[in-house]
């Protein structure tokens, strides 16, 4: 049941995708982009992590994607000039493509064995709000603080790089 | 029946690639952006996958859509600030640098 779930989701996941990369409208590209992200929610929900499925669907498939809905509606939605690269390119592209997931996949392949032989596999459960607001308080303080540094920084930047004259 | 955490692995890295791809080959700014945070959620995948029954997957997954919005926010502002000065989304009519 788990295995035809997964194969469902990660199918719709990777059709999102190959539909972004053919469509002409980068509307339609946003909202496929949607799709992907809410199936890989999903995939979380299947890998025992709702709370990283939340906060997928909140922040990525909701703020986010909003955010790049409206700066497509904001600006000229037809200036995607329909021509796409050169033949060559597309070529050069796609070789490199194929290549770098043949390395990931290699190198991936090798990282299951090590998950197999060193670590004695943890009791599965589900990592939830609890978990997660524990492990981030006490062993990720510092990263959440830089983080929220980080968030304030962005937000001066985007209100300084949006005014009228820089 | 459940899944191993290769097949998980595997998405994660095709996702990438595909990510890649698009990146090289689409032409509008704003695709291209969308392109990049698809890798990230690829990069999320793995992390995902590679904690299970542990909430470290989870606290970095949190890290990294933070990066990813602040990311996103100058990103956008800065795509609509070219927008105003090219009056186009084409990446390639930033050639400025090209000699």
């Amino acid at each position: 049941m788990e295995f035809i779930l997964f194969l469902i989701f990660s199918f719709i996941c990777i059709a999102a995708v190959l539909n972004m990369l053919f469509q002409k409208e980068s509307v339609y590209c946003a909202l496929s982009l949607v799709v992907c992200m809410a199936s890989l929610a999903c995939l979380y929900l299947l890998l025992q992590a709702p709370f990283a499925a939340a906060i997928q669907i909140i922040i990525y498939a909701g703020a986010v994607m909003v955010l790049f809905l409206f700066v497509i509606m904001l600006l000229d939605p037809r200036s995607d000039s329909g021509s796409g690269r050169p033949r060559r390119m597309l070529f050069l592209a796609t070789v490199l493509g194929i290549s770098l997931f043949a390395a990931l996949a290699v190198f991936l392949s090798r990282s299951q064995s090590f998950l197999n032989s060193g670590h004695p596999k943890p009791a599965a459960g589900q990592i939830g709000a609890v978990e997660v607001g524990l492990a981030l308080f006490h062993r990720y303080l510092i990263p959440l603080e830089a983080v929220g540094i980080l968030i304030l920084m962005a937000t001066l930047g985007a209100v300084l790089l949006a005014k009228k004259k820089i | 029946m459940t899944v191993p955490i290769i097949y998980y692995l595997g998405l994660s890295a095709l996702l990438f690639a595909l990510g890649s791809v698009g990146l090289l080959l689409k032409r509008n700014l704003l695709v291209q952006f969308m392109c990049v945070e698809l890798m990230l959620n690829a990069a999320n995948l793995a992390f995902v996958a590679f904690s299970q029954g542990r909430a470290d997957g989870s606290v970095i997954v949190f890290i990294v859509m933070a990066v990813a919005a602040a990311e996103a926010g100058v990103g956008l502002a800065l795509v609509v600030v070219l927008f105003r000065n090219r009056n186009s989304l084409d990446s390639e009519d930033f050639r400025l640098m090209k000699g």
